[in-house]
């Protein structure tokens, strides 16, 4: 039976091919519109460490102007002060932690004569690798004595390391950082957590760092942040301590606390330790301090852009253009059947069979309509990445978001189709073959 | 005839004929409405866009590049280097001017702080700018235009070590920020003479004003308060560098090489000219503006493809009044007339849902987002598009309905 309809739902369509070509051709306009704009925006709102994000949590301390909140919803900022960071990493409630902030290397070329290049560099701590999950191709990370005595020791990227090492296995061999020598300890294997949660001061969806080196660095070689550094008091800066010592806000920390009695015993402990610092005269505003896992942590920092909510919103609206406009045609069509309509019910169709008919007429429509809808898609993407800087490794069609296409372009042409098989199902039979 | 009495002729009969077939054109109303106000909306935005795209960042933006010069020995002499760099990029043929600056317009990089127009201000006096930490060649190679004062002096240059504090340095200011600290005499030449105070209570002379100079942020507080100070860091400096028109591409190659001459312990790195700086700052601003531009072009197609498609069913079902009308006397131009009038009526009653739509649509994007309320001028602009569009994709059906012969029409079904 749905062969025989599918049959006749091909041939109506082929009868009149201008107006299937429209309605097809409206739904896969909406369903592309729909889709190209669903593709940015889910990913930018993905999930870009599934298995642990609910146990990561971004870690806030108000540190802030007591004039003047950090930002107009009264939210701490989003960065820390070094003291603070040093305080925090003494805590064993977590069972993990990193704290960490951008910097960056001219990386020396095995051949001498070659000019170094710049390397983006994140300076952490050792738990940063087991934390993320962080994949390794050789090697590991660097032990713990490393965050806090000075070792130069370092884990290249993928990419760092099949540049200076041609991709060879570059354990123990020498790398030259800032014309100093560092041990290789680690070479990571791909990994591009999208949107680059831990860091998301500079840009969203840009590539993790090419260098990974220990904290304990820091005093010893004044390592300098490239990321963003704020200040809100008026303090004496003259040297490189000064500014440990200072209030600047410029490290990111991460905490691992896996369940519920640990988050609270954390969030009790940088409490207490706020309180403390009150009374050494610091921290002037109310107690203020926010952990937020993964997810949340996207949402505060506003990651998935407003014109991609805009364009969401617009798009959705379009489809329903596009089938405002379908139901229009599929009247229209219909209804011009109306004389072969009756004469199926003379002979014996009843309401359902017709309608059932109907139905399938506009669900091949919708079909092939989704499936234009998916290539317009892509020419859309293809767009998208041409206007927009970086979302080369953002925007890319997946099979789940392909079924999510051919899933709405089914749903809402038979959403679109039901009132027009409807209305036609109820023609009459005697009414239209009388005039004939 | 007149042509409004015509339209209030032919509307009555065109009304009740509309109320019988009410599925049809109610559908074509509401997708009116609908693209009336994405259409409103997303011209809004788009014009809105276009006209951020088009302020004047201040600087010389088709004769300048920028890069930074970033030392990777420990034991780099930041100053010695600075200096021999800018005296032989100076020296080059070709080059107007060249200097180091804390960041540029629009490139995102750069430093802000608090300024007051006078000491012990109270914390609401304090207002945030840019500010550019740059030499006595700084206005030059922005190619910023001076409006009143003077540049700075060689004398009160001063280059500081990169952790101290900013020095005793001299200010030359945006007339946007002069205007907005020094209310209400303004007249730009006010500020000079006068002083800035930063949250440090040191005064910070003013001794020029600027037209303008765009801040390294797009969307940070006030785009043209910014502020230049004559003391600069030889920590992670940026070169800017100006040249005599259509000599940029040619010397920035030229400059590279210059600087590995001069010391390889430090990289230059993100050699941008100021026009791909700008470029990308809008990036956003235009990529949004071609979305929706083609948005709205495919679905001012779809609506008006969707009248056509209806306007031809409706010629079809109607060929026999069509006939009987003809052949009662009616002209062809009554009954092309007749369809233009029908259409018009559905594309109004689209236009006028369509227009609460859109003020409901911008209601919502401006509580949702951070986006200005839409200008309501731009609702007529759409209703006109919509009656044209309207208007024009009838007129073919309507032609090939006054093209049936009366006898035709009445013969045959």
């Amino acid at each position: 039976m749905l062969a025989h309809n599918l049959f006749l739902a091909w041939k109506s369509l082929r009868k009149n091919p201008v107006l299937s070509a429209l309605m097809i051709g409206a739904i896969g306009l909406g369903i592309g519109v729909c889709m190209t704009t669903l593709t940015v925006y889910t990913l930018m709102s993905r999930n870009p460490i599934p298995q642990k994000s609910s146990v990561l949590y971004a870690v806030q301390l108000d540190s802030w102007d007591p004039n003047e909140a950090w930002s107009d919803e009264g939210r701490p900022p989003p960065q820390l002060t070094w003291r603070d960071v040093q305080a925090l990493l003494k805590s064993d409630i977590p069972k993990r932690q990193a704290a960490m902030f951008a910097s960056g290397f001219g990386v020396q070329l095995p051949d001498e004569k070659l000019p170094p290049f710049m390397a983006e560099a994140r300076i952490t701590t050792s738990e940063f690798f087991s934390m993320f999950d962080v994949p390794f191709e050789y090697g590991g990370g660097w032990a713990k004595e490393a965050d806090s005595a000075p070792q130069q020791v370092a884990v290249l990227s993928k990419k760092t390391n099949d540049k200076v090492f041609g991709g060879a296995d570059s354990i123990g061999r020498t790398i030259k950082l800032d014309k100093r020598d560092y041990r290789v300890v680690g070479v990571l294997a791909d990994w591009h957590p999208t949107p680059k949660f831990y860091d998301l001061n500079n840009n969203d969806f840009g590539e993790p760092e090419g260098v990974f080196v220990p904290m304990g660095l820091v005093e010893a070689l004044q390592l300098p942040s490239f990321g963003n550094t704020q200040g809100w008091k008026d303090e004496e800066i003259n040297s490189y301590q000064d500014r440990l010592n200072s209030e600047l806000v410029w490290l990111q920390y991460w905490a691992e606390l896996p369940d519920a009695a640990s988050r609270e015993r954390y969030q009790a402990f940088i409490d207490q330790y706020v309180q403390e610092q009150k009374k050494l005269g610091r921290y002037p505003r109310q107690l203020n301090n926010r952990l937020s896992p993964v997810m949340e942590w996207l949402k505060v920092r506003e990651v998935v852009t407003e014109d991609a909510r805009v364009l969401l919103g617009l798009s959705f609206l379009f489809l329903a253009v596009c089938l405002l406009n379908i139901v229009g045609l599929l009247l229209a069509k219909f209804l011009g059947k109306s004389s072969e309509i009756a004469l199926r019910r003379a002979l014996g169709a009843t309401r359902w069979q017709v309608m059932q008919k109907n139905l399938v007429e506009v669900a091949l429509i919708g079909l092939l309509g989704g499936a234009l809808g998916v290539l317009l898609a892509f020419g859309g993407l293809f767009g998208v990445k041409q206007l927009y800087e970086g979302y080369e490794r953002l925007v890319q069609l997946n099979g789940p978001l392909l079924l999510v296409a051919l899933g709405i372009a089914l749903a809402s042409s038979l959403v679109a189709g039901v009132y027009p098989a409807w209305r036609a199902a109820r023609i009459s039979p005697a009414g239209l073959l009388k005039t004939q | 005839m007149n042509p409004i009495r015509h339209l209030a002729s032919d509307s009555g009969p065109i009304l009740r004929a509309l109320t019988r077939s009410r599925a049809g054109p109610l559908l074509i109303a509401l997708q009116c409405a609908i693209t009336l106000a994405i259409v409103a909306n997303a011209i809004f935005i788009i014009q809105d866009r276009l006209q951020k795209m088009s302020r004047p960042s201040g600087m010389d933006v088709d004769n300048t590049f920028v890069f930074f010069s970033l030392p990777i020995a420990a034991d780099f002499d930041g100053k010695a280097v600075i200096a021999e760099d800018m005296r032989r990029i100076r020296a080059l043929p070709g080059v107007v001017d060249a200097s180091i600056s804390t960041g540029t317009p629009l490139s995102g990089g750069g430093s802000s702080s608090s300024f007051a127009p006078r000491p012990e201000a109270k914390p609401e006096e304090y207002k945030n700018a840019a500010y550019y930490e740059t030499d006595d060649h700084g206005l030059n190679a922005f190619g910023v235009t001076l409006v009143a004062g003077r540049n700075f002096l060689p004398a009160e240059v001063e280059m500081r070590d990169p952790l101290a504090e900013r020095g005793m340095s001299s200010a030359i200011i945006t007339k946007a920020f002069a205007d907005k600290l020094f209310p209400p005499d303004g007249g730009a030449g006010a500020a000079v003479g006068k002083s800035v105070y930063g949250t440090n209570q040191k005064a910070i002379p003013i001794v020029g004003i600027v037209e303008r100079a765009q801040t390294p942020w797009l969307t940070w507080g006030e785009l043209e308060h910014s502020i230049f100070l004559s003391s600069y860091s030889p920590d992670f400096p940026r070169y800017v560098v100006r040249t005599e028109p259509g000599e940029r591409e040619r010397l920035i190659p030229e400059v590279e090489k210059l600087m590995a001459e001069i010391s390889r312990d430090r990289i230059v790195e993100r050699l941008k000219t100021q026009t791909e700086i700008e470029h990308k700052a809008y990036g956003e601003y235009r990529a949004m503006a071609v979305i929706l531009t083609s948005v709205i072009v495919l679905i001012v197609c779809i609506t008006g493809l969707g009248i056509v498609g209806l306007a031809s069913f409706n010629v079809n079902a109607r060929n026999k009044q069509i006939g009987t009308r003809r052949a009662l006397g009616a002209t062809k131009r009554d009954i092309v007339r007749y369809f233009l009038v029908e259409s018009w009526l559905i594309t109004t009653a689209g236009a006028v849902v369509g227009s609460g739509l859109s003020l409901g649509l911008s209601f919502w994007m401006v509580n949702t987002f951070d986006l200005p309320p839409l200008d309501w001028r731009y609702i007529p602009v759409g209703v006109g598009l919509l009656w044209v569009l309207g208007l024009a994709a009838v007129l073919v059906p309507a032609r090939r309905a006054s093209q049936l012969a009366p006898a035709l029409a009445t013969r045959s079904v």
